[in-house]
């Protein structure tokens, strides 16, 4: 009898370590969405270069702008003007090294500002999402130009949202035009989306 | 000692011992890949050479249009006995304009080729290297058909498992 306890003990403290908290407090959230245990991340590294894709709750974002301790009613209220849109943000960096990823194996100087420039004003004819059989092109994205301050190169997308329910898997699509890595495929599961934990104010 | 208790402690060491000795023999193996399956069978290998097909499809429509409007342009010219000079150039600007069109979608088509698959290998070489050291292989080679590999056992061709591992890592789900 003493040994079965254990082993349901055991099984329950497993089973609590791999559960995703179901609120969190609104101080926490931003840091949840964003760690590996969310599932809301996924990278991969091809020639020695990381591609990061994060789905961004709009519930976050409206966080983000409003500060970790907003009243609910002026959080609801930007959340609301985000609209039926979902968000991602995409990552690139050197998978070793520090150095700028957009002056990564550059032709010349001119290279990185066709670079800059591309991802500005021409990279979301590249991007696109599955999400069924839908494939939806890229609405908005935004592009911040570092000149050289960060080794990261960080952009927003955003994309019509036909599956409010979340019944579908994601897969965010990238045609790489920049480091000659091809087609890259990010996929987010429906479950993952899901269960994002609500804010508790 | 109870039984209750000796059945799950022996079942444990069980599988204790079955690791170790998995770990031990899958760590410092040599395994081999056949490099033409797992190209063949590679996701986006498909994604791109569907591409490139309805590329090309598209090309050859466009130089079959214009071959034919020639052919019937010449055949009328010839029926009106040949005699119109300002047909017979308009008619060489067409056969000028197919073979450009010819020379400069055969080069597309080649650079297309050789981008697609630098790309395709590009992401290959990175899941079997991923591949080979989640596993922790020693060596992954690559069976190419021309000698390099002469005989392996079967029990180290791995391709099957690489093919599966790659394209679960190419749709971005592992």
């Amino acid at each position: 009898m003493k040994n079965t306890v254990t082993y349901m003990l055991m099984i329950a403290l497993m089973y609590s370590c791999s559960e995703k908290p179901d609120v969190l407090p609104s101080g926490e959230y931003i840091s949840w969405t964003e760690s590996e245990s969310s599932g809301l991340i996924n990278s991969k590294t091809i020639d020695d270069i990381t591609f990061s894709v994060y789905y961004l709750p709009k519930e976050a974002m409206a966080l983000r702008e409003t500060g970790a301790s907003p009243s609910e009613a002026e959080w609801k209220s930007v959340v609301e003007s985000k609209g039926d849109m979902q968000y991602y943000k995409v990552v690139y960096r050197l998978a070793n090294s520090n150095q700028d990823i957009l002056k990564y194996n550059l032709y010349d100087e001119n290279e990185y500002f066709s670079r800059t420039n591309y991802l500005a004003f021409g990279v979301d004819k590249d991007v696109y999402l599955l999400s069924g059989k839908d494939k939806l092109p890229c609405r908005m994205h935004q592009f911040t130009p570092h000149y050289g301050i960060s080794p990261e190169a960080e952009i927003l997308f955003a994309f019509d949202e036909p599956d409010k329910e979340h019944e579908q898997n994601k897969t965010f699509v990238i045609e790489d035009q920049l480091f000659g890595t091809g087609i890259l495929q990010f996929e987010f599961t429906a479950e993952n989306i899901k269960n994002i934990p609500s804010i508790q104010f | 000692m109870k039984k209750e208790t000796i059945i799950p402690v022996a079942l444990s060491l069980l599988i204790c011992v079955s690791c170790i000795l998995f770990i031990s023999m899958t760590r410092t193996q040599n395994v081999y890949v056949i490099n033409a399956e797992v190209y063949n069978d590679f996701e986006m290998k498909k994604q791109l050479e569907a591409r490139m097909i309805s590329v090309q499809q598209q090309r050859k429509n466009i130089l079959d249009s214009l071959g034919l409007r020639i052919e019937m342009r010449l055949q009328a010219y010839q029926m009106n006995g040949a005699a119109d000079t300002l047909e017979a150039s308009q008619i060489r600007n067409m056969q000028q304009d197919l073979y450009v069109k010819q020379n400069m979608f055969a080069e597309d088509n080649e650079r297309m080729v050789g981008q697609y698959e630098e790309q395709i290998w590009k992401q290959l070489n990175q899941y079997a290297q991923d591949y080979g050291k989640e596993k922790g292989y020693s060596i992954v080679f690559g069976a190419n058909g021309d000698g390099g590999i002469m005989y392996g056992d079967e029990v180290v061709n791995v391709t099957e498992d690489l093919k599966l591992y790659a394209n679960e890592k190419f749709k971005g789900s592992k």
